[in-house]
């Protein structure tokens, strides 16, 4: 008994100290502002499929009044070369080079841009999931990037 | 050569499929209940209660088995009591993840030319080789404990309860929870001269290593393991003891079976209810092993017809078919693609093929250091990476050890990071430094006297080297990395002061090993909590935190192991972690970094040998331009404190069937 509660002590001591950290590994909480991506890159609140056979994952950001000129979409798994998103959903190869990233056609709307990842059957993928969202404004990308995990 | 390299096949291949009435190499389910239950037996006769794990030999965890009263947790600990990193860790690492990290360790480290145990990890990881000596060298597979980190790109995972069933639920390699461990408790398993697995023990709560091999210990975790091994040991002939590196002699275990309290072969079977599920490892049920180089276990011979024309020139090119990885859909894991460019140049698929079969060529055609018989060639995995550490190529020899998967294209990705020009900027990017120290400051909280500081290493970098290091170009392989990362520089000076990407002895231990480790500390200890399922309320609102979807489940750490970022793709160089010893070196082309190669599985003198000479002969046939770094901009130009850093070094005399000595001179 003692040891369980001096391992619950440490545990939420540890747990207090790492909560900034793991909060952005959470899905967002319904009515919280939508993140916004940067030139550094920000890590973004993970999604977590509860059944990977219906696999709808969307991410909303915040762009403000800036001018998006194009948006981009780069999914990896293990296993997998990194894979962009065009207009029409398709994933390709993605070769690395920023200059040839496929342009994924989202639009801001009202301040927000919602990126629409996958709306498929994912059961075949290998999880989890690296998303890394762009898109580029006054010549320069900003990014950000969150993993898709599969409840079980 | 290849007579040589076509007999081996044949043998494995024989091996594996059970050709020729020959029994096929795996563990059968009743196999790890006899192993669980010889273990289970000697630690009840020794009056202790152990967790024992059985893994087979691409890491599948087969059983998991916690007796009653068995420790839940284990301590984590150098016993220098150093203050940072993870040293120090108590109350919070799971048993089943120590027993499984051993289990792993002992499997990935051995072959049918090697048994190596988590003792002979132990000696050969620390600060001076042997430990215990002063003066003396770091260990040759320094910083190794931090490789198939369960978040790793390259390792794949186990989905408890997975509905449905990934394709790739059993294929291997797996991932470790706490990388390769130095703990005494965790053995190889053999059938038919082949290793099938690994058995870990933790019994009795410590995380450590082993500081001083000038005695015999006695470990009651390695002991208990021991007597799990009967019936699946190795040849004698092929255990650690039998095997020198730099004139040394190996390790592999303390125990021998006059330790044993209990006679194996009496085992009464153990109780059922006592398996435990494992969250991301093992459900609870005990399961058969996959045979190493069928199709299921996720590593078999390429497939000339249907794995591409890369595969083919790799084979073609090292003149005998090597192993690759595949998916669940049996095709390869890591498709042979081109590069990213950098500086206007690309590395083709094309080239990457042929530097990956000659680098092969050369293993095969070499002596190897760590295997037996003696004149047994050499057996390696070897990644090619881009300049971005994306994979373009990855092949292995029919035996090389499961360990050198990950750690090869960590090493390659690793040179590929520090020889690229933004390499400081990316280690400075905002995000990096913060996110590290949240959860140092975590950690400080949770272990009294803990001081757990996180320094800026680029600046350290460049205090040591120059204003313009990590991001003048300069070509670093990663033998120069090791050299930076290493407590003492130079390496084995006991008394000197730290290299840059170190700390200074007094906060190191093979648990705290500076940049290595701090880089993925925050996602080893977010798979803490993941296997704990701690979903605590630290926000007092009633509710628990970490569980926002309401599924039961805290979130594992996601896919790669690092917060660095590449400022310019924006994906992650060092997803399966940072590696800090001998193995790599980068790929040049017309002038410009291209990617790099990395090698592991053999001593790391033949790693070295099989990566430089491989891209060197590469670069000869090729004739467009790929090439080694300009000598003048090669790490070994630099000689901090007087101190010349090394590019590679290759063994003496090396080849099999040849008297050529300083093979690597000149090149």
């Amino acid at each position: 008994m003692r040891t369980d509660a001096v391992t619950g002590a440490v545990i939420r001591k540890l747990l207090k100290g790492l909560t900034p950290l793991l909060l952005l590994a959470l899905t967002a909480m319904p009515g919280t502002a939508a993140p916004e991506l940067s030139a550094a890159g920000t890590p973004l609140p993970a999604t977590v499929l509860e059944d990977v056979r219906s696999g709808t994952v969307e991410k909303p950001v915040h762009t403000g009044n800036e001018t998006v000129a194009a948006s981009h979409i780069v999914v990896q798994m293990a296993g997998s070369p990194a894979l962009m998103r065009d207009r029409q959903g398709v994933f390709q190869p993605w070769d690395g080079n920023p200059e040839n990233l496929a342009d994924s056609g989202f639009v801001p709307v009202d301040g927000q841009m919602l990126f629409k990842v996958f709306n498929q059957d994912l059961s075949a993928q290998n999880f989890p999931i690296r998303v890394t969202l762009y898109y580029r404004v006054n010549g320069e990308l900003k990014f950000g990037y969150f993993d898709v995990m599969r409840a079980n | 050569m290849a007579s040589a390299v076509l007999a081996a096949c044949v043998l494995l291949a024989a091996a594996i499929l059970g050709a020729g009435g020959a029994r096929a190499q795996h563990l059968s389910l009743a196999d790890v209940n006899r192993i669980v239950a010889q273990a289970a037996q000697e630690a009840s006769a020794r009056g202790t209660q152990a967790t024992i794990a059985v893994t087979d030999r691409v890491g599948n965890v087969l059983a998991v088995y916690q007796m009653p009263g068995a420790p839940q947790t284990v301590t984590v600990t150098s016993g220098r009591n150093i203050g940072t990193g993870i040293d120090g860790l108590a109350n919070v690492v799971p048993s089943t993840m120590a027993a499984i990290a051993k289990a792993v360790t002992g499997a990935y480290l051995s072959s049918g030319g090697n048994a190596f145990s988590t003792r002979t990890a132990s000696q050969i990881v620390q600060q001076n080789f042997n430990p215990g000596e002063l003066i003396a060298p770091g260990g040759p597979l320094f910083g190794v404990q931090f490789s198939s980190l369960p978040c790793s790109d390259l390792s794949r995972r186990f989905f408890n309860g997975a509905v449905p069933a990934p394709l790739d639920q059993f294929r291997g390699p797996k991932r470790s929870p706490l990388g390769l461990s130095a703990d005494p408790g965790g053995l190889p398993l053999y059938a038919g001269g082949l290793v099938v697995g690994g058995i870990g023990v933790a019994a009795d709560g410590i995380y450590g290593l082993d500081a001083d091999i000038r005695n015999t210990d006695t470990d009651v975790d390695e002991i208990v393991a021991l007597a799990g091994t009967a019936g699946f040991a190795p040849n004698p002939d092929i255990v650690a003891s039998r095997i020198t590196v730099e004139g040394k002699t190996l390790r592999f275990s303390d125990a021998t079976t006059r330790s044993l309290a209990s006679n194996p072969g009496t085992a009464p079977p153990v109780a059922p209810a006592n398996f435990v599920a494992v969250p991301g490892y093992t459900d609870g049920v005990p399961l058969s092993g996959q045979t190493y180089g069928a199709t299921g276990s996720g590593i078999r011979p390429v497939n000339l017809a249907t794995d591409g024309m890369g595969y083919a020139i790799v084979a073609d090119t090292a003149g005998f078919v090597p192993y690759v990885l595949t998916t669940g859909a049996d095709t390869p894991f890591f498709p042979v693609a081109s590069g990213a460019v950098n500086d206007g140049q690309i590395l083709s698929g094309a080239e990457a093929s042929v530097i990956l079969g000659h680098a092969l060529r050369v293993a095969v055609a070499s002596r190897a250091q760590i295997r037996r018989p003696l004149q047994s060639f050499v057996q390696v995995t070897v990644s090619i990476v881009d300049a971005e550490g994306r994979v373009l190529a990855q092949a292995r020899t029919p035996d090389a050890p499961i360990f050198g998967i990950d750690v090869s294209l960590q090493k390659a990705r690793s040179a590929a990071f520090f020889s690229k020009r933004n390499a400081g900027a990316n280690l400075e990017n905002p995000n990096v430094l913060p996110s590290i120290r949240v959860v140092a400051n975590a950690i400080n909280g949770l272990i009294p006297g803990h001081a757990y500081g996180v320094p800026n290493y680029a600046a350290d970098m460049r205090a040591l080297l120059g204003a313009g290091s990590l991001s003048d170009g300069m070509a670093f392989t990663d033998r120069a990395i090791g050299n930076l990362a290493r407590p003492f520089y130079p390496d084995g000076v006991n008394g000197n002061g730290n290299g840059p990407l170190s700390r200074p002895f007094a906060s190191w231990s093979p648990f705290s090993t500076g940049l290595q480790l701090d880089l993925a500390v925050g996602n080893i200890v977010n798979h803490i909590l993941f296997v704990r399922n701690l979903n605590l309320d630290v926000t007092g609102d009633g509710r628990g935190d970490f569980d926002p979807d309401g599924n039961g489940q805290v979130n594992d750490t996601g896919l790669g192991c690092t917060p660095v970022l590449s400022n310019t793709s924006g994906l992650n160089p060092l997803a399966n972690g940072l590696q800090i010893f001998a193995g790599s070196t980068p790929i040049y082309k017309n002038g410009a970094l291209v990617g790099a190669i990395g090698v592991s599985g053999d001593g790391i003198d033949q790693d070295d040998m099989v990566a430089f000479l491989g891209l060197h002969n590469a670069s000869i046939g090729l004739g467009t331009g790929v090439s080694h770094a300009p000598a003048a901009i090669r790490s070994d130009q630099l000689a901090p404190y007087g101190i010349r850093l090394r590019y590679v070094s290759c063994p003496f005399s090396p080849f099999l069937n040849s008297g050529e000595q300083r093979a690597c001179e000149g090149k």
